[in-house]
Formats: structure tokens, C-alpha cells, sequence
């Protein structure tokens, strides 16, 4: 075999050579990196844990119920369940003529109105 | 090489050599190209600058799965969760001065005891022990202060610990766990040995709880508690239609966080850990057997004698009856001679068995919890123990299995079994086998309804609700007999009638009489305002409408044809009595 394609045979495997080694630094860098991303991850999963903890802490009921005082809250009664049907017309009336700007999604925009309920429809509703 | 120079002395080819040379080229061009190849390969491999990708990030494999799941309520309110918390450990053969060390931890560490701190290390660092506990669960502060003080061998280690946020609120029924995190009690235990072991692996678990409705019960028995001074008290919530439980409170309570230093009596589960002779509230189970048998009539009058003789025993009523009442009047005044006349009528001690066997009476509850108590019963059931049963004594359950037998015949007459687990969302349990009629489930309502409305629970009435339910106040054994003075009042509510769809139960241990109850312990008295109260709270929270009026209308026409009635038949019997010479 004549000297030039070993020596280039020669130089190509030092270049191999070298870059193998640059690759395995680069890939143990890498793996150091990802175990510390692994890691942070970790951490700020329990750092997640420990604040949805506290929030709960924070939302306990005796808690919630001081605020509610203070804060001029009534607890739900029975009574002031009401039925659609048993609402004065005056909501109907307020929302009549009232317009509603609807966007289509393809730019174009339409507006919208809210009709006063028709008697009829109002006596059926209410029994 | 070796070639060439071979090229130079033989020119003369011979056809071996050639070949030979050949070989060498073939083998050199071999290696070249797989230089080539591994170069590209190696180019291929070289990371591009912009190292990080962006697009998809990868996916970080979950936390191991010794983690304990963590407890939410069935609106995801966190109830239990693990942290990661620093302790305080000691590696007792580097302290040099076991005194001194303990004396300075102690004064970091609040609560911790100096000389029993001293004594330990010291034993372990003369059995040569390379590891000791200082303290359990410290703050960040505490840890920090340790480490600032710079103490020779003693270590901080972060460990996972379980943490119940909401402090005592559903104490008893979440349970708690050891150092080791292993569950000790309540659906801890159950999720480790019990029946929801299957749901361990799961990164969390949703319970059937919701807090809100749990701290309304809650707070409601501690304010009767204020009032009557009882030994214990317990109040459950109840779905009907899929058996969920909504609330489970056992007072006293304790906070799960510092179990160890609850009293046995706070951690006891009344609810489910404990047996009681329920008393009257058990003749909504009685009567409905009656009823289902089909020898027996809701408004079928029977004379109430004012004692009733069965061998030597006598039982007798707190109220005496003044006139023959129906089984809808022997239910709402809750006569114990009534009901007992009522069961024999439907034909004694089997029809009554039958129907407690078939609603799980005589087993334990099987709902995934630690604290599940057997029921106890007579092994014989002569006349006198079919009668005692039938009102509620001879007979011990715990309060939760009492809960689901009135569900079961108080919904739609089919089985109802409670769980601490929630259903998913638009899920819910397939139903369960028939136990009463849809008749008698009917009359059963009506009777509740009538309990409430014109019998011994007059203070259950709830503004905008149908309810009913029935009262009980149950004498308490003791050793040889029944204690006097000792009772254990209960109500068991169901809203609303016209579609029942809750279940609230209270039972008051050995509440003392007050100014409230008007000086009598009775569960109408006790037990019954604290039902109401539940259940005024609750409804609107829970979404429960204002019941039906027609319902209502409906229930007091049948309650003017049964009073109608009722004087008719007291009219004839003076009559009668009149008569006589």
C-alpha cells in the first residue's frame, strides 16, 4: 500500500479519535446538566406540594369562616332559592333592546338583541 | 509497505502475490470506508449549538411509589398530602458531650425534653448505635436555628410526612399514619390493609367527603355539645342514592397531625367504631318490616295497654297512649308497646330477622375504615328479645350501619351501601336488590313526614323542606341492667321527602338535660335541632330545591283523615266505656 492512504487513513482515525473524546465530554456535560434539571425538577415539585399544602392550610374551614364574618357574608338559605319562572317580569324587560355584539370568528361581527318575552310565554313559564 | 518493496525486488508477477496484494487494497479500502462511516457518524452525533429543544419536553418519570396518594374531598380540597419536612437526627458516636448537646437542642426545639434527649444518646453512643432520632417534624425555622448552632453529630434529614392541612376537621375518618408513614387508623389503615389497598398506587384519591357539608355537621355537634354536655357525640351525611358519604364527625376529635398526642377517647369513631342500643330510631326499621309484610296497615288501629306482659317482663311507654292509635301514630309517638304489638301482628321474630339480615344488620359495615364495629346481638330471639328489638334495644349498631338501613328503605327500598369513595363524575353504583315494596317506602315517608310534622320531632321541621325521620332516646346499659339517667339520644333525618336524596343522622352520647331541650334529654329535644340545623345548611349548599308544595298539601290531607279517624275511635271508645255498667 503506497504511503499517502495510510497516512490519511492514519490522520482520520486521530480525527475520529478526537472527536470521540469531544462527544463523550459533551454527552457527560450534558448528563450532569439533565440530572440537575431532574433534580430541580424535584425540588420544585415538593415545593409545589408544599404550597398547594399551605394553600389548603390557608382555606381550612375555621379559617374561611372567620373571613365570611368579617367579610359581611351570609350563609345560603332555602329561602332565597328562586325559580326562573317565579322572577317578576321586570328581568325581562330590563334586557329588552339590549344589544350583543357576537364575533362570527371569520371577522365578521353581528349584533345580537334581546327580545321582551312574549305574554303568552311568560304566563305558560310562570303557572 | 511490505508490498511495495516486494513490487521492487520481483517484477516478475506472480499470480499468488498478486492476489495477495489485492487482499491488502480490498482490506485498506474496507477500513477507509469504515472510517468514513464512523466519521459521518460521529458528525451526526455532534450536538447542534441551540442544545436545549424546546418542543417537546421531556417527560420526567413520576415520583416513586412508596409515596402515599394524596386525600382530596370530592370538590378536590386537599385533605392529606406528603412533604418533604425536615427532622432532627443525632449520629450519637460523634457527640462529644451528650449533656451538653441536649441541653442546647433543647432550648432550639420547642417541646423537646432535655434529660430524656440526654439519656438516649447517650445509651446509643455507648451501644455504639450510629443513628438516633432528636425530633420528628420541625419547622424550616428550627432547622435552621440547628444548623446555625453548629452541634457535633446531630444531622438534619429531610423525610417525606404525611400532612392533613385541614387540621381536625375530618380527623377520624382520614386517619393517620406512624413515623414510617404506614397507616394507623381510619382510611390510612384501609388504603394500606383494607379495602382501598387496590387504590395505592394512584397519585391521589378522591373521597366522598365534602368539607364543606363536614365542617357544618361539625360545627352544629359542637354547639349541641356547649349545650348538653355529652360523653361523645356523632353526625353523619349521607347520599342516598348512591351511598356516598358526604360527612362523617365523631366528637371529641383530634387533629390527625398530632395523633399521638390525642387521648383514646378522642380517636374513637363513634360513628363506626362503636355499638350502641339505638333505641327508638330503630322502629322505622321494625314498622317497615311490619308494613312490608302485608299483614300489617299504616292506619290499622291497635289498643295500646298501658304495660304489656311477655313472660316476666314488662314494657311499658314514656307516654302513655290514651286511646287505640294507628301504626302511623304508634310510629310518630314512638310507642314501644305499639311497635312491639305491631311486629308480633306482622308475625313476630321472623319477619323482623328477615328484613335486618337482608339490610346488613347483623354484619359489620363494610366501608374502608379501620374502625368498623361488629354489630351484637342475641343468639335466641324468644318473644320478649323480638319485642326489645323492635324499639331499639337488645340490639347494638354501630350508628353508620343504622345510617344505611334507614337509606336503604327510606330511598327506593333497595340496598344501600355507604363508601368513603367518591363515584366519578356521571358514574354511580349499580342498585342494589329490593328490600321493601315501593309501598311500603310510600308509607314509610309519609310516616317520617308525620314524626316531624305532628309527633316527637316537631323541632326537625326545616322552613322550605319536606323532612322527616324519627327520634330516639335510648336508655344505656351498664353492668346488670340499664343505667338510669345515662341515654343516648339520636335523630335520623331524610330530605327531601318528596325526593329523598340525604340522609342526616345525630347521635348524642349521654347528653345532660338544659334550659334548650326544655330539661329532658329526649332525642326529639336533643338530637332533632341539631338534624335541622344540618339540614338547613346544607340544602341550599348541596343545591337541594325548595320541596314540592303539592307533596306537602298531599301529606296533611292524610294527616287530617288520620286525625279525623283518631277522634272517631277515641269518641267510640268512651262510647264504649260509657256503656259499660
Amino acid at each position: 500500500m503506497s504511503l499517502k492512504p495510510a497516512l490519511a487513513l492514519a490522520a482520520a482515525a486521530l480525527v475520529t479519535a478526537t472527536a470521540v473524546f469531544q462527544l463523550k465530554f459533551v454527552v457527560r456535560e450534558r448528563e450532569r446538566e439533565l440530572q440537575a434539571v431532574r433534580r430541580a425538577i424535584e425540588e420544585e415539585r415538593w415545593r409545589i406540594r408544599t404550597l398547594a399544602a399551605d394553600w389548603a392550610w390557608r382555606t381550612r374551614p375555621e379559617r374561611i369562616t372567620g373571613h365570611a364574618g368579617r367579610l359581611g357574608l351570609v350563609p345560603a338559605r332555602v329561602d332565597r332559592f328562586v325559580r326562573v319562572e317565579d322572577l317578576p317580569d321586570a328581568t325581562h324587560l330590563e334586557f329588552a333592546g339590549r344589544a350583543l355584539t357576537v364575533d362570527l370568528g371569520d371577522g365578521t361581527a353581528i349584533e345580537l338583541r334581546f327580545k321582551p318575552a312574549s305574554a303568552p310565554l311568560l304566563g305558560a313559564g310562570r303557572r | 509497505m511490505i508490498g511495495d518493496r516486494l513490487d521492487l525486488a520481483l517484477a516478475a508477477p506472480d499470480p499468488a502475490l498478486r492476489r495477495g496484494r489485492f487482499r491488502l487494497k480490498l482490506v485498506a479500502g474496507l477500513f477507509a470506508l469504515l472510517f468514513a462511516g464512523l466519521g459521518f457518524r460521529l458528525l451526526h452525533l455532534a450536538p447542534d449549538e441551540p442544545a436545549v429543544e424546546v418542543a417537546a419536553p421531556a417527560r420526567v418519570p413520576e415520583e416513586p411509589a412508596r409515596r402515599r396518594p394524596d386525600l382530596v374531598d370530592r370538590r378536590g380540597e386537599l385533605l392529606a398530602t406528603d412533604l418533604r419536612v425536615p427532622s432532627l437526627a443525632a449520629d450519637p458516636t460523634l457527640v462529644a458531650d451528650p449533656k451538653r448537646t441536649a441541653e442546647r437542642l433543647a432550648r432550639i426545639v420547642p417541646g423537646l425534653d432535655a434529660e430524656s434527649l440526654e439519656r438516649r444518646l447517650a445509651q446509643a453512643k455507648a451501644a455504639g448505635r450510629r443513628f438516633a432520632w432528636v425530633d420528628h417534624r420541625v419547622t424550616p425555622q428550627v432547622q435552621r436555628a440547628v444548623l446555625e448552632a453548629g452541634l457535633p453529630g446531630i444531622l438534619v434529614r429531610h423525610a417525606e410526612h404525611r400532612v392533613y392541612p385541614k387540621g381536625a376537621s375530618a380527623g377520624h375518618l382520614l386517619g393517620f399514619v406512624d413515623v414510617d408513614n404506614k397507616g394507623l387508623a381510619g382510611f390510612e389503615h384501609a388504603l394500606d390493609h383494607g379495602r382501598a389497598s387496590g387504590l395505592r398506587g394512584l397519585g391521589r384519591v378522591a373521597l366522598s367527603i365534602d368539607l364543606r357539608i363536614q365542617e357544618v355537621v361539625r360545627d352544629e355537634l359542637a354547639r349541641a355539645a356547649r349545650e348538653f354536655r355529652p360523653i361523645g357525640a356523632c353526625g353523619l351525611v349521607l347520599d342516598i342514592r348512591t351511598g356516598e358519604l358526604l360527612a362523617l364527625v365523631s366528637l371529641p376529635d383530634f387533629d390527625p397531625n398530632l395523633a399521638a398526642r390525642a387521648r383514646a377517647e378522642q380517636r374513637k369513631n363513634r360513628c363506626t367504631g362503636g355499638t350502641y342500643e339505638l333505641g327508638s330510631v330503630f322502629k322505622v326499621l321494625s314498622l317497615a318490616a311490619a308494613l312490608d309484610s302485608g299483614k300489617v296497615r299504616p292506619l290499622q288501629r291497635f289498643e295500646i295497654p298501658p304495660a304489656l306482659k311477655i313472660g316476666r317482663h314488662r314494657i311499658r311507654d314514656v307516654h302513655r297512649a290514651r286511646r287505640p292509635y294507628s301504626v302511623a301514630e304508634i310510629f310518630s309517638h314512638s310507642s314501644n308497646i305499639g311497635t312491639a304489638l305491631a311486629v308480633f301482628a306482622a308475625g313476630g321474630a321472623e319477619p323482623l330477622k328477615s328484613m335486618l339480615g337482608r339490610l346488613g344488620l347483623f354484619e359489620r359495615a363494610p366501608i374502608e375504615l379501620l374502625e368498623v364495629a361488629r354489630p351484637q346481638l342475641q343468639r335466641n330471639w324468644p318473644d320478649v328479645v323480638t319485642a326489645t328489638v323492635s324499639f331499639g334495644h337488645g340490639i347494638a349498631v354501630s350508628p353508620l350501619r343504622f345510617a344505611e338501613a334507614v337509606a336503604s328503605l327510606a330511598g327506593d327500598g333497595t340496598l344501600v351501601r355507604a363508601t368513603l369513595l367518591k363515584y366519578p363524575e356521571g358514574s354511580a353504583p349499580a342498585p342494589g336488590p329490593r328490600i321493601a315494596s315501593r309501598r311500603t317506602v310510600e308509607e314509610l315517608r309519609w310516616m317520617m313526614w308525620l314524626t316531624v310534622a305532628d309527633g316527637t320531632a316537631k323541632k326537625a321541621a326545616v322552613p322550605g323542606y319536606l323532612v322527616g325521620g324519627k327520634t330516639g332516646t335510648a336508655d344505656k346499659a351498664g353492668r346488670g341492667g340499664y343505667r338510669k339517667g345515662a341515654v343516648l339520644a339520636s335523630f335520623v333525618g331524610v330530605f327531601p321527602l318528596d325526593d329523598p336524596r340525604y340522609l342526616v343522622l345525630v347521635v348524642v352520647d349521654e347528653p345532660k338535660a338544659s334550659a334548650a331541650s326544655g330539661g329532658t334529654r329526649y332525642g326529639g329535644q336533643v338530637a332533632a335541632p341539631v338534624v335541622a340545623a344540618i339540614t338547613a345548611r346544607i340544602g341550599p349548599l348541596l343545591g337541594v330545591r325548595p320541596s314540592d308544595p303539592a307533596v306537602e298539601a298531599r301529606y296533611r290531607e292524610r294527616l287530617q283523615a288520620l286525625k279525623a279517624t283518631a277522634a272517631l275511635a277515641s269518641e267510640t271508645r268512651l262510647a264504649a266505656l260509657d256503656a259499660r255498667p
